[in-house]
């Protein structure tokens, strides 16, 4: 990971980047090649550099106006040449020796650097840079194993909105939340295909006071084993909108319904000795608090252990919500059908409140 | 294993949820307290079904493609593009059919599409290609074709994906389809991952390539093996042009002679040194090794510095000109080793640039201007490789590249669509004394007709292979 001690090599890449201002950003780039820095965090400095800069798409309207009027049939000599950028400039209503720069300038690898707020930050730039160097370790890994101290669900809850398996438990003597993830392909090989899945998780390491990353990788068909942990420098945490979608979406609509309701969504798990619980949204309803938990594909067994898991854990409120179309097994779930909401393609928010209204608390095992 | 009574099967995150273990390989998912198995094996879990004598009914399985409605409009395939679907039929609907670039490979694919008549999910490796291939659905099918990939996503009966959006889309839409088309076959296994198509229940498979891999494995386990297979040789003079292939000899400059020399002395003692210490290392594990020290990097940035002075030195430039002069009005197909190399040549000569850069409306006009001549000289460092359906070409020139004879099949097919009275030109540029003479000779390689190039596979292998191969010739 890149630290303080990285902080001077970094200061030399910006101040090329500022004397490359209005060059293609790959003559910098070029420069970097012979800085004595292994090109793993080159290429992180690359990404850091973009992050913090910016380097969208500029000019592509003039440049692609350029393209149209002054790309044709080919140009052999030097007159042949200086004619076709004349007519062009007179055309376009540019000088002449705007055309050449102009022509390529909105393409990635030709896009000029543009330092539009000043000087870039060298502390920010290796923020970015690490979170790409741990992005990049994760697109091979198969594995993930994450310690997390202070979490408040965040990184569980976007690991489930992405498709990831995640087992999730309590360490009562460390106090830390270990979360295992995996794709579920993942459960048959050994296989990278989930890492972008995984390395979208990074931005959120930084939303635990503490965290530490194992991963399994396989390098030349070696397994390796490989671990990051805090304090890494990471710039802070974005808001996940992914990972609370479709719980914003009840959300709201249970608001429309009945705006005397409260609602927080995503509130933060709650910790047993045995399990991890993640409700996806907490509600009060005529001052009564209740957990809602939005469930994926389902058995009946799956069912019955939460359901007890949160009963153990003091919380007798509890109410699922299932897809009819993802249940996995017989369906045995009457015996539990006041706690359980079934619905098909989307919830009714009227359902949700009239079965708040008769679901029974639940009683610890 | 067996299936007892009724049985669930439902699809989930790119795997089958299962209530009985009915396969070998099934792992008990103990969060859902299930049975899981990768999607692929739908087939194989059916057929255990029936082979147990569990009846239909019993069988509470989600997952069921939709059927394509009738609405096709093809044009008449011709022969080799009927005996090709012909032979994927008969393997069971999996497989890989071969045929070199411009003879149609789409169109056979539609052909196929139109004779199982289920939803499909075309894969294809890039933009551009997604593009070209919704396009071509369209032009055949009278119902929307769905789009995943340059910001699309679209899904319908038929949907075209990029690799790259197929793996963030293949857990979710999976259980869809019934065929699965993979463009670009070789790229199984590598570019596009085998696991995407794990994660895919489509038991009819179809896979494409001009060229299939040496090294087959990956994409026979994920596609199939390859059920026909014709080459450029076969073709030439019937669904491809003749074409005449010339060899461009590129003297350096003396300033380039002596940059190119040292950097390049640089790099041999590095790699000299290396094989010594690891005679049988690939290059790929040359470029890890280097990666650790001072020394490899050094090396790497000698080898990167030999290979931009033959990208594009002086003496090129000349020759570009030159050909150009030769054929002015023609429609002319130019290849290069990378893209700063093509952007250079559209700047020097004002032609058009064709990368992957360029956005899809953008390369959408730039085709329609080569096709009627306003813009008759395309550049590419890689783009106009593979598959591409670019307008008849007449000649292309080779300024750069890798060894890969693949790649250089695929580009010198650009130029062999048919035309009556065509015969077209390729030059390749070959700079002397220097590596591109060898990068040269190897991708050639591709061209040879099928005997020649079995030939050369057979050398390095062992007696005791060759033997069993000699026999199977007898036999």
């Amino acid at each position: 990971m890149l630290d303080g001690g990285d902080i001077d090599w970094i200061s030399e890449a910006v101040e090329i980047v500022e004397q490359s201002q209005g060059q293609p950003w790959r003559v910098a780039f070029a420069a970097f090649d012979a800085f004595p820095v292994h090109p793993r965090n080159l290429r992180a400095l690359r990404v850091g550099l973009a992050r913090v800069i910016g380097g969208g798409r500029r000019l592509t309207t003039i440049s692609r106006r350029v393209r149209e009027v002054v790309l044709g049939p080919p140009a052999l000599d030097i007159d042949a040449r200086a004619a076709r950028i004349a007519s062009a400039a007179a055309q376009l209503g540019v000088v002449e020796d705007e055309i050449d720069a102009l022509l390529f300038m909105d393409l990635p690898g030709e896009r000029r650097i543009v330092l539009k707020h000043g000087r870039p930050n060298e502390i920010e730039i290796a923020a970015f840079a690490n979170v790409a160097l741990i992005q990049r370790a994760l697109y091979r890994a198969h594995r993930v194993t994450v310690w997390l101290w202070g979490d408040d669900g965040t990184l569980l809850r976007a690991a489930l909105s992405r498709g990831l398996l995640v087992t999730a438990s309590h360490d009562p003597e460390t106090g830390a939340t270990m979360l295992e993830i995996v794709g579920p392909l993942a459960l048959f090989q050994r296989t990278a295909i989930y890492g972008r899945a995984l390395g979208q998780l990074v931005p959120l390491l930084s939303a635990s006071v503490r965290f530490v990353l194992e991963l399994e990788t396989t390098h030349w068909r070696s397994r390796l084993e490989s671990r990051r942990e805090s304090p890494v420098l990471l710039p802070l945490a974005p808001i996940d909108r992914r990972g609370t979608y479709e719980p914003t979406r009840l959300a709201r609509a249970l608001v429309r319904f009945d705006p005397t309701m409260q609602i927080l969504i995503g509130p933060s798990p709650i910790i047993t000795a045995t399990s991890i619980l993640c409700p996806d949204l907490e509600v009060v309803h005529h001052g009564e608090r209740w957990s809602i938990e939005l469930v994926g594909f389902w058995t009946t067994d799956h069912l019955a252990t939460r359901l007890a898991a949160y009963a153990n854990a003091g919380i007798m409120r509890v109410l699922f919500c299932i897809d009819e179309a993802r249940g996995c097994a017989d369906d045995e779930t009457a015996v539990f059908a006041a706690n359980v909401l079934r619905y098909a393609r989307r919830i009714d928010p009227a359902e949700v409140v009239a079965k708040l209204a008769s679901a029974k608390k639940l009683t610890p095992s | 294993m067996l299936c007892h009574g009724s049985m669930r099967i439902r699809f989930d995150r790119g795997t089958l949820v299962l209530d009985q273990q009915i396969v070998d390989g099934a792992v008990w998912d103990p969060e859902l307290a299930a049975w899981r198995v990768p999607a692929a094996r739908l087939s194989e879990i059916r057929a255990r079904i029936s082979d147990n004598g569990v009846r239909e009914s019993a069988v509470s399985d989600t997952v069921k493609p939709a059927s394509l409605a009738d609405g096709w409009k093809l044009p008449e395939l011709r022969w080799y593009q009927k005996a090709a679907i012909s032979a994927w039929r008969d393997a069971g609907e999996r497989g890989v059919i071969a045929l070199p670039t411009g003879t149609g490979k789409t169109l056979t694919a539609l052909g196929a599409i139109c004779a199982l008549g289920v939803a499909t999910l075309v894969l294809v490796p890039t933009r551009v290609l997604l593009d070209q291939w919704a396009r071509a659905i369209g032009e055949a099918w009278s119902f929307p074709v769905g789009r995943l990939g340059d910001g699309d996503h679209q899904l319908a009966p038929i949907t075209v994906s990029t690799y790259a959006s197929a793996i963030d889309w293949a857990p979710r839409i999976g259980d869809r389809f019934g065929l699965v088309i993979v463009d670009e076959a070789h790229h199984v296994g590598a570019w596009c991952p085998a696991e995407v198509l794990e994660m895919l229940v489509a038991p009819a498979r179809l896979g494409l390539t001009a060229t299939p891999p040496d090294d087959a494995m990956a994409v026979t386990r994920a596609l199939g093996p390859v059920v026909y297979e014709l080459g450029v040789a076969e073709l030439v003079g019937d669904a491809l042009a003749d074409y005449d292939l010339e060899t461009v000899p590129i003297q350096l400059e003396p300033v380039e002679r002596a940059v190119y020399r040292e950097a390049r002395g640089r790099f041999n003692a590095a790699y000299a040194k290396f094989q010594r210490y690891a005679p049988k290392s690939t290059w790929r594990q040359f470029v890890d090794h280097s990666m650790k020290s001072a020394e490899g990097r050094a090396a790497m940035a000698a080898w990167r510095a030999s290979r931009s002075v033959l990208a594009f030195p002086a003496g090129k430039r000349e020759k570009v000109r030159q050909l150009l002069a030769r054929h002015a009005g023609e429609r002319v197909l130019i290849f290069t080793a990378n893209n700063a190399t093509a952007y250079e040549i559209a700047l020097e000569f004002l032609v058009v640039p064709m990368t992957c850069d360029i956005g899809r409306a953008e390369r959408a006009e730039m085709l329609r201007r080569f096709r009627v001549g306003e813009a008759p000289v395309l550049v590419s460092s890689q783009v106009l490789d593979e598959g591409l359906d670019v307008p008849d070409a007449d000649v292309a020139i080779i300024v750069g590249g890798t060894a890969s004879a693949r790649r250089h099949v695929q580009r010198i097919g650009r130029v062999l669509r048919p035309r009556i009275g065509k015969r077209a030109r390729v030059y390749e540029f070959e700079t002397q004394a220097s590596a591109e003479v060898t990068t040269v000779e190897q991708r050639r390689r591709g061209l040879r007709g099928r005997q020649e190039i079995e030939v050369d596979l057979l050398e390095p292998m062992e007696t005791s292979v060759l033997t069993s191969l000699e026999m199977a010739a007898h036999s």
